[in-house]
């Protein structure tokens, strides 16, 4: 039996929902079992439409009598017949349907590829190679005494776990949304990411030292949250389909939100301990000293200053 | 840790001095209850009296002039805190200690102050004058022909047999015999070292001769130790009264009293304090502050625990100086303490790692809104004599007396790859020009010696 053509019925988002072979013209279509395509659907009548072939690669679409009529692309026929084109969508009732030549042609394949990053375990080889260096070398500049070996060991663990944690996390929300895990994707991201805070914290906290000064640590929080955008908009690109702006901003607010929460609980820490005495910590050795730093009167002068903020 | 044993070692000697003040004798009723060793019915009985019968004796005679003193909240029949005192005149003007007191003298809409005397006598007290330096104060109450103590002008020396009485632990009034052995050592105004078994709640009761003539008010113990406690010589009960008698006005708000006699102690402490230049001392290539005054006392310490990878010469100086303010909170003292830190199995990266570690600021219990500001700190890289250094400093203000601050100093050395000086001063309740010139002295005595 030769197919002409398919009928495809369409859901509300015009997905098709069932598809009906046509060998025969004309189709007769209604809640009626005497039709040819049976709709469920109240609004429906029991014969409905009765749509045939026209010679020129056409449909023709044939209004039987109902009472609710039929639309074409939203627009209401009040006409009994039109003529419909493969990409018209027939509304009747609560239902639509559009008509398909058998030859109809369809887009080419799309390959399956698997991303960049999935494809370069080295470079996750890489990356994780860096960030342990970066975790070893912190771990051993703390290691002053045999003692303090389980403490360096605890602190290496400890970061290993967060990342391992924060990689499996978004593997686990890509596996679950988009189907598709990208475990070295979002391991390269994860590793990256902590390298960039372990490599900005360190030079924030050098330059505390070096120039003297805490304009660039103040700034820390800021630069934390850039690196936390990046990270969560690279994630959020495995795990989606959403373009790439709605990403951003997505990814901009989640952090945002986050820095905010931080923000008010170190608020909150200092709030109830009053005796926090927080000041800039960092030594390094003296080769590293570029800013010849205060007399000690421009020192104990700048107790003034103090005097002020706790008066406040 | 052989550093921080040391360290805390040391420390523990200083809080059993601030502890000894601290923890003298207004305990609520309750604490001091659970507390007493022997709750027995007639503890006068029990305690070691040298000869029983004078004892017998002193107390019979001395009995009537003490009185338990009492604060209360206000409008209530609570007792927030008990201590003594004794009659100095006959008509009712009392003796007892600043800290008996000091909650009613700060909060006077809050508290109130009342007497219970032996014979069942009861009533109210009023505020006179107080000496907080010396940790006094002058109370009187209505009545008459009261019997009155006498203050003791004969020579005492080490030795002579003293009997302390009050009401330990409001447990009943209470005589305890023990020995005068002279002023204590190491305090920056004098104190009388009493060894006899004074407990919390006896606080500015007398303690008297054979003569039943008074020559110390009860005031602090030392916490750890056995049967070390503290009096305050008469003779500044003597100037108290005579003072007081001289001009009988009280002040006006006992709030401006204290402030204005913490400014004075602020100022004692810190011209006692203050050398310029500084007396040093030599450890290796630095010259670090020294004994400043014969009050305060140093310490040395070393740590050399095989396990860490440097080695640590602690030298750390104190005093005892602060005054008692309320239970909270002492005024006016000065510690300090000297770290050569160094080591030779470190590369200078691990070991200016380690140097940070010890130049952050211990974190230790969490302030009182009520009594402090928060600390507000500055830190920067300064030239001292010889060697760059970071340092830090933080300061934070008495709520009370907003002329009082606590200032804090770390710095560490940079000059050399595998030894530092780690250099800690604290300063409590000090007035803040003064305060800042001692940090500047301090600061200009630590210098680098090739």
């Amino acid at each position: 039996m030769e197919r002409l053509a398919w009928i495809e019925l369409l859901d509300r988002e015009g997905v098709v929902s069932q598809r009906f072979p046509v060998s025969h013209w004309p189709v007769t279509i209604g809640r009626a079992y005497a039709c040819d395509i049976i709709v469920d659907d109240p609004f429906v009548a029991p014969r409905h439409l009765q749509i045939s072939g026209n010679a020129d690669d056409t449909f023709a679409v044939e209004d039987l009598e109902s009472v609710n009529g039929m639309h074409i692309n939203g627009r209401r026929v009040l006409n009994r017949t039109a003529s419909l084109t493969p990409d018209d969508i027939v509304r009747f009732g609560h239902s639509q349907l559009r008509v398909r030549h058998s030859a109809h042609p369809v887009a080419d394949e799309t390959p399956i590829v698997p991303h960049t990053w999935d494809r370069q375990p080295r470079t996750l080889l890489f990356t994780a190679l860096i960030l342990l260096c970066l975790t070893g070398a912190a771990g051993f500049l703390s290691y002053n005494s045999e003692d303090s070996m389980i403490e360096v060991l605890t602190m290496i663990m400890g970061v290993l776990s967060v990342t391992g944690i924060w990689v499996s996390g978004w593997t686990l929300v890509g596996r679950v949304f988009s189907g598709q895990t990208h475990f070295v994707a979002h391991a390269v991201i994860g590793t990256v990411g902590m390298s960039v805070f372990w490599v900005t914290d360190a030079l924030l906290n050098l330059s505390e030292f070096s120039f003297n000064t805490t304009v660039f640590s103040d700034r820390a929080s800021l630069i934390d949250f850039i690196t936390l955008s990046a990270m969560l908009y690279f994630h959020l690109r495995l795990v989606s389909r959403l373009r790439k702006p709605q990403l951003g901003m997505i990814a901009a607010t989640a952090s945002l939100l986050l820095w905010g929460v931080a923000t008010v609980t170190s608020m909150v820490e200092s709030d109830q301990n009053l005796a926090l005495r927080d000041y800039s910590t960092s030594i390094a050795p003296a080769a590293m000293l570029l800013d010849k730093g205060q007399s000690i009167d421009q020192f104990v002068n700048g107790a003034d200053d103090l005097k002020q903020q706790v008066q406040e | 840790m052989r550093t921080s044993a040391t360290i805390r070692l040391l420390t523990a000697v200083c809080t059993a001095l601030l502890g000894s003040v601290m923890g003298s004798v207004s305990l609520p009723a309750q604490a001091a209850l659970t507390a007493a060793p022997t709750p027995g019915p007639a503890p006068a009985l029990t305690q070691p009296a040298p000869d029983d019968k004078s004892g017998q004796a002193i107390f019979a005679a001395v009995k009537p002039s003490i009185v338990q003193i009492r604060t209360l909240v206000k409008g209530s029949q609570s007792q927030t805190s008990i201590g003594s005192g004794f009659y100095v005149s006959a008509d009712g003007l009392i003796i007892t200690n600043f800290h008996v007191v000091s909650d009613y003298a700060l909060e006077p809409d809050t508290y109130e102050l009342k007497f219970a005397a032996p014979n069942g006598e009861a009533g109210d007290l009023k505020l006179l004058a107080v000496d907080v330096l010396h940790d006094l104060a002058l109370v009187q109450r209505q009545g008459s022909n009261l019997p009155w103590l006498r203050f003791n002008h004969a020579p005492i020396g080490k030795g002579t047999l003293g009997y302390a009485l009050g009401n330990p632990g409001d447990l009943g009034l209470t005589i305890v015999g023990g020995t005068y052995n002279g002023l204590r050592d190491h305090s920056l105004y004098p104190f009388i070292h009493f060894t006899g078994a004074i407990n919390a709640g006896m606080s500015g009761g007398p303690v008297v001769t054979e003569a039943q003539q008074v020559f110390g008010i009860n005031e602090a113990r030392m916490i750890d130790d056995q049967l070390i406690a503290f009096l305050v010589p008469s003779h500044f009960a003597e100037e108290l009264l005579n003072r007081w008698r001289a001009r009988p006005v009280a002040p006006a708000s006992f709030e401006k009293e204290v402030t204005s006699q913490l400014n004075q102690h602020s100022d004692n402490l810190l011209s006692r304090l203050s050398r310029s230049p500084m007396p040093t001392q030599q450890v290796g290539h630095y010259l670090i502050p020294d004994q400043l005054d014969p009050y305060m006392r140093c310490w040395g310490g070393v740590d050399r625990d095989p396990k860490k990878f440097y080695q640590t010469d602690s030298y750390f100086c104190e005093g005892s100086s602060s005054v008692f303010v309320d239970d909270e909170t002492e005024a006016g003292s000065a510690v300090f303490v000297n770290q050569i830190i160094h080591s030779s199995k470190l590369d200078p990266l691990r070991f200016s790692q380690l140097l940070a570690d010890q130049f952050s600021p211990a974190q230790g219990d969490h302030g009182d809104a009520k009594r402090f500001s928060p600390y507000a700190c500055q830190a920067s890289t300064v030239q001292l004599r010889g060697t760059p250094a970071r340092a830090a400093m933080c300061l934070r203000q008495y709520k009370l007396f907003p002329e009082l601050y606590d200032f804090t100093l770390k710095l560490v050395t940079l000059k050399e790859g595998h030894r530092a000086l780690l250099s800690q001063l604290r300063l409590t309740g000090v007035k803040y020009r003064p305060g800042l010139a001692f940090i500047r002295q301090y600061m200009n005595a630590i210098q680098w010696k090739d």
